[in-house]
């Protein structure tokens, strides 16, 4: 049999030392409980689709704070909020390179039209249309493919993305 | 005004052309049920409207605003099969002489199928059989009620459905251009409406034979489905079979609130049953049911319509949980309850799978 | 790992409740939310982006490190270095992707990361990894290192709900800004370390381990009786023997386990009692600065043992089968996993591979509603491999080792001259290869050269582990030790679950 001398002087430092393998075992055997990793926040930045990242959004500000940081790091086009207040009911927004307005459905009065126009036909068109409204309100649309420089789609007009599109003090981050 | 009712032919059942609308937007749309749900030919939609690249604005413009919205009744997959529906619905928003209709107020009934080059010039398709089969189901209350049906597509396409014999009440128009499509319909300046005068004067005949057109237009499916199976028949000795389909055919896709009509036919007089599995795993029996009152035998090589048609006793509406679901119906020589985990062994079965979506 | 075989193998759920009480009885859901969510991170395919081992192990390792020792912090300095070498040579954009992408950071990708970057005077690519020259010294960041640090990156910055995030993001970008020298790298280090401190602080407690460790101290105390205090194979099965019918104890696995961290513990502790560590340099203890001086700082971090087959996992190793799972990696993966620990107390080791195994398979049967039958085989450890068959299993394993050695070898001297003397080994090593009728070894393997330099590393490891193993075995007259120790477990499990076979 193997004899293993316990000294009593290092008694104090091995409690320490126990303490952290003990946590650590415990560390790597529980499960469940798990938070959101940055990296999946991340990855729907970069367009990619996960539920529980599109769930979180609308239920957690802190992960709505954190892909609002990260969106403006990786931004395509990001319009800031207007200063001015506008007398139209659905402002144009701009930045460089892009525009955003919604013009109404001459079709369907309960529908509009998002329309985006870009300056140029890049290859790395937006796929998602980000909206952070005032107190941290947050929308988003997928967006399909840009043709001839313009991406367009179709809201409902009552949809918190049209309304939000509507208010300048909206900022817009295209990704 | 004429009122003529476009369906753009589709394997999963026939979508018809609801309404054209010209929109001060950059891209013509094409959309659904008029939601604000965009379908994904919009893009190819957009360039067969373009000045340039299409033919609707070089053939029908020019019109103040740049664009289209074109709302249709039911998806239409991918493909280029839908360009001559869709030409012929901008011919007849464009025309003086006729509107676009619903199916119940619509003096003619035009089912299409074909693409659309840029000289105008009509192309076969694919998948023709299908595409009349889960048309079958609609088209049937239609013939029934007297309601001219004219069938266009390529001269191929077109002969095909010619040999098949469709019953009385639809016509076959084999179409080289779009132009023969706008002659027939009597959209062209100064030509006679030959075919849709023709389908008038006949009416009288279809409402007289309104009582034999669903049989006759199962006959047509029958026939349709008839070629496969001889071709089976051959390679297996099979004497009991069931055949298994919905009036969008046999890979359709639904959307929540959407019926779900069951046609089942057996090669021997047979009792059935049929079961529903969803996609979380539960099943249910759905025929026979408590709506059914007397449970017989089906005869056998007719179509029977087993759920949502006028005659039937029940009527299946679809909705949550989404995803791949799936109806299988057992024909059995014996009246016995089946179990559909250990179904017997003198039973055959048919299973038509469907996506369920929201 | 050990405790990832219970899991698997359906191990005592009074176990897993006791471990998992331990963190949530001092309200520390949040540290148990956190590195949830690092388990939870996955690739677009669905796959975790992190491995178990050794990734997350390492990254547990950290989070929990001991509050004692200057080193303990030292991998966020290994950090500052990573994120200014990033920033160096790919740009100050590219932080984001390199370190938050959902992509599995496997060696492989990595060094394709940093492929066809610019070059910079301070900041190079080696063979091994980055290398970043300052104020006369070179720190070698190797590529197997990146992937935990990459973990430690992700989880600074996802930790307690992202509430550092802005913070941390504002010191990388002020260390990167700084320009590359120690007194900016250490600057970053101590502002990370400071925020780690007081996240140790709020979210772990070890209120809970100290119960444990006084109970086997005194345990021990209690049963060397005299003046000094040893700790022997036996005291594990004795300390089970005492304690196995309460809650926390009911497992053999879980109490070797325990010793095994007791053991490890003193050893640790003796080490750093002797390595006398430099003092701290006037940095304020308070506020969670730690020493992080230049001459302290070495590129190899601290040798922690980790199992060799974690090489043989990574993504890359795909084309070349090195070991058969079930007859040739299963028998030993507990002994390359324990290391050390395992040949500290190795017959406590043996008796946790056979005996422990066995209490496992009844725990199962328990679980899934077996029945008796089932049970009470198992419960008289009928069909159970002898020690002397564990032995021979492990001779046996032991000569594939030697044999993928020599095959290794074989691979990378392919495209080298033969020098004088070298023929006869060539020789041997070019039949070991031609012996092993295998998915890779074969005509293309010298394109996965890289491959067999990292396996022949972690043969040689996995050899001497071995040698020692069976050593430790050879020096025991095995056949009777096991017919006693086969009629104690015998006893204990029928004592254990006699209500079931009633």
């Amino acid at each position: 049999m193997t004899e293993i001398v316990i000294s009593p002087d290092l008694k104090d430092a091995a409690q320490t030392e126990f303490g952290a393998l003990d946590q650590q075992r415990d560390l790597m055997q529980a499960r469940g409980g798990a938070g959101l990793a940055l990296s999946r926040v991340y990855g729907y930045v970069e367009g990619g689709t996960d539920e529980v990242v599109a769930h979180a959004l609308q239920s957690d500000l802190a992960v709505r704070r954190v892909y609002q940081n990260l969106l403006r790091r990786q931004a395509l086009f990001h319009i800031p909020q207007a200063i001015a207040a506008s007398s139209e009911e659905y402002p144009m927004r701009h930045c460089t390179g892009c525009r955003v307005r919604l013009q109404a459905s001459r079709a369907q009065e309960d529908q509009v039209y998002l329309i985006i126009e870009l300056a140029d036909q890049r290859s790395d068109s937006p796929t998602r249309l980000n909206l952070f409204g005032v107190d941290e309100v947050f929308a988003s649309v997928d967006l399909p493919a840009q043709r001839n420089g313009v991406i367009q789609t179709l809201l409902d007009k009552d949809s918190s993305q049209a309304r939000l599109l509507a208010d300048p003090k909206t900022e817009i981050i295209l990704r | 005004m004429k009122r003529i009712a476009i369906l753009i032919a589709t394997t999963g059942g026939p979508v018809l052309v609801d309404r054209i609308t010209p929109e001060p937007a950059p891209q013509s749309m094409v959309c659904l049920r008029r939601q604000s749900d965009v379908l994904p030919i919009s893009a190819d939609y957009d360039d067969f409207v373009r000045a340039g690249s299409g033919v609707i604005m070089r053939e029908f413009g020019p019109y103040e605003e740049g664009a289209f919205r074109l709302d249709v009744s039911g998806p239409i997959g991918t493909g280029q099969s839908w360009q001559l529906g869709v030409f012929a619905a901008h011919a007849i928003f464009k025309s003086e002489t006729a509107v676009l209709s619903d199916l119940e107020t619509a003096d003619l009934i035009v089912w299409l199928t074909g693409t659309v080059d840029y000289d105008l010039n009509v192309a076969d398709v694919d998948h023709m059989a299908q595409k009349v089969e889960s048309s079958a189901f609609v088209l049937a209350d239609y013939i029934a009620k007297g309601t001219p049906i004219l069938f266009g597509a390529g001269l191929e396409n077109a002969q095909f459905l010619a040999d098949h014999r469709p019953p009385e009440g639809i016509t076959v128009c084999p179409l080289n251009t779009t132009h023969d499509l706008l002659e027939i319909l009597g959209l062209v300046a100064n030509v006679p409406e030959t075919v849709a005068e023709e389908s008038e004067r006949s009416s009288k005949s279809f409402i007289l034979m309104a009582v034999l057109t669903l049989a006759a237009l199962v006959a047509l499916y029958l026939f349709l489905v008839k070629d496969h199976a001889e071709e089976e028949v051959l390679q297996v000795q099979t004497p009991l079979e069931i055949n298994l389909t919905s009036d969008r055919g046999k890979n359709p896709i639904f959307f929540f609130g959407d019926y779900l009509n069951l046609m089942v036919e057996v090669s021997e007089a047979a009792w059935v049953q049929c079961f529903y599995a969803q996609a979380d795993g539960k099943t249910f029996r759905i025929y026979p049911n408590d709506q059914v009152k007397e449970v017989t035998r089906f005869e056998p090589n007719r179509l029977h319509i087993l759920s949502g048609g006028e005659n039937s006793s029940f009527a299946i509406k679809l909705g949550p949980p989404e995803g791949r679901e799936e109806v299988a119906c057992y024909a059995s020589l014996q009246n016995i309850d089946i179990d559909p985990a250990r179904p017997p062994k003198d039973s055959v079965v048919d299973v038509l799978h469907f996506d369920l979506k929201p | 790992m050990l405790v990832y075989i219970l899991f698997d193998e359906g191990e005592d759920k009074d176990v897993e409740t006791a471990h998992s009480s331990i963190l949530r009885a001092g309200g520390k859901d949040q540290l148990l939310a956190d590195f949830g969510a690092m388990r939870e991170a996955i690739t677009p395919e669905g796959e975790p982006k992190y491995l178990e081992r050794p990734t997350l192990e390492t990254l547990a390792k950290f989070i929990c490190a001991q509050t004692t020792g200057a080193h303990k912090d030292l991998a966020l300095f290994e950090l500052a270095h990573l994120v200014f070498a990033v920033a160096a040579l790919k740009g100050q954009g590219e932080r984001t992707t390199f370190f938050l992408s959902p992509e599995r950071p496997s060696r492989g990708r990595l060094r394709a990361f940093f492929t066809d970057c610019k070059t910079d005077p301070t900041v190079g690519i080696g063979v091994d990894g980055v290398q970043l020259r300052y104020d006369g010294q070179v720190f070698l960041i190797r590529f197997g290192r990146m992937p935990f640090l990459i973990a430690l990156y992700e989880f600074l910055c996802s930790m307690e709900g992202f509430a550092h995030y802005v913070v941390i993001t504002d010191i990388f970008d002020q260390a990167v800004s700084d320009g590359l020298s120690l007194k900016s790298l250490k600057a970053c280090a101590n502002g990370l370390s400071s925020l780690m401190r007081k996240y140790r602080i709020a979210n772990l407690s070890t209120a809970q381990a100290d119960g444990k460790f006084v109970q086997v101290y005194k345990f021990l105390q209690d049963q060397s009786g005299g003046a000094q205090i040893i700790l022997t194979d036996q005291s594990v099965f004795d300390f089970w023997c005492l304690h196995n019918t309460g809650k926390d104890y009911r497992g053999y696995r879980t109490v070797f386990d325990l010793f095994c961290d007791f053991a490890h513990a003193f050893e640790a502790a003796r080490v750093h009692e002797n390595a006398h560590h430099a003092a701290r340099l006037g940095l304020s203890v308070e506020d969670g600065e730690v020493d992080l001086a230049g001459e302290d700082v070495d590129a190899s971090v601290e040798d922690d043992w980790v199992s060799p087959f974690d090489i043989f996992d990574q993504d890359e190793f795909a084309p070349v089968r090195f070991f058969k799972k079930s007859s040739e990696r299963g028998p030993i993966e507990s002994l390359m996993a324990y290391g050390p620990d395992a040949l500290r107390l190795p017959i406590a080791f043996v008796r946790h591979e056979i005996f422990g195994q066995v209490q496992a398979g009844i725990t199962n049967d328990l679980q899934v509603g077996r029945g008796a039958a089932s049970v009470q085989t198992r419960v008289n450890c009928e069909d159970v491999p002898s020690y002397p068959q564990r032995l021979a299993e492990c001779l046996r394993i032991r000569d594939h080792i030697k044999a993928l050695q020599g095959a290794s070898l074989h691979v990378l001297l392919m495209d080298s001259e033969c020098a004088e003397g070298e023929s006869e080994a060539r020789d041997q090593a070019q039949k070991a290869f031609g012996k092993m009728n295998r998915k890779g070894f074969d005509g293309d393997a010298i394109d996965q050269k890289m491959i067999f330099e990292q396996a022949a590393d972690a043969l040689v490891k996995m050899e001497a582990q071995l040698d020692h193993y069976i050593k430790k075995l050879e020096n025991q007259n095995l056949p009777p030790l096991f017919e006693a120790d086969k009629v104690a477990f015998q006893q204990q499990f029928k004592h254990l679950y006699a209500e079931v076979l009633t």
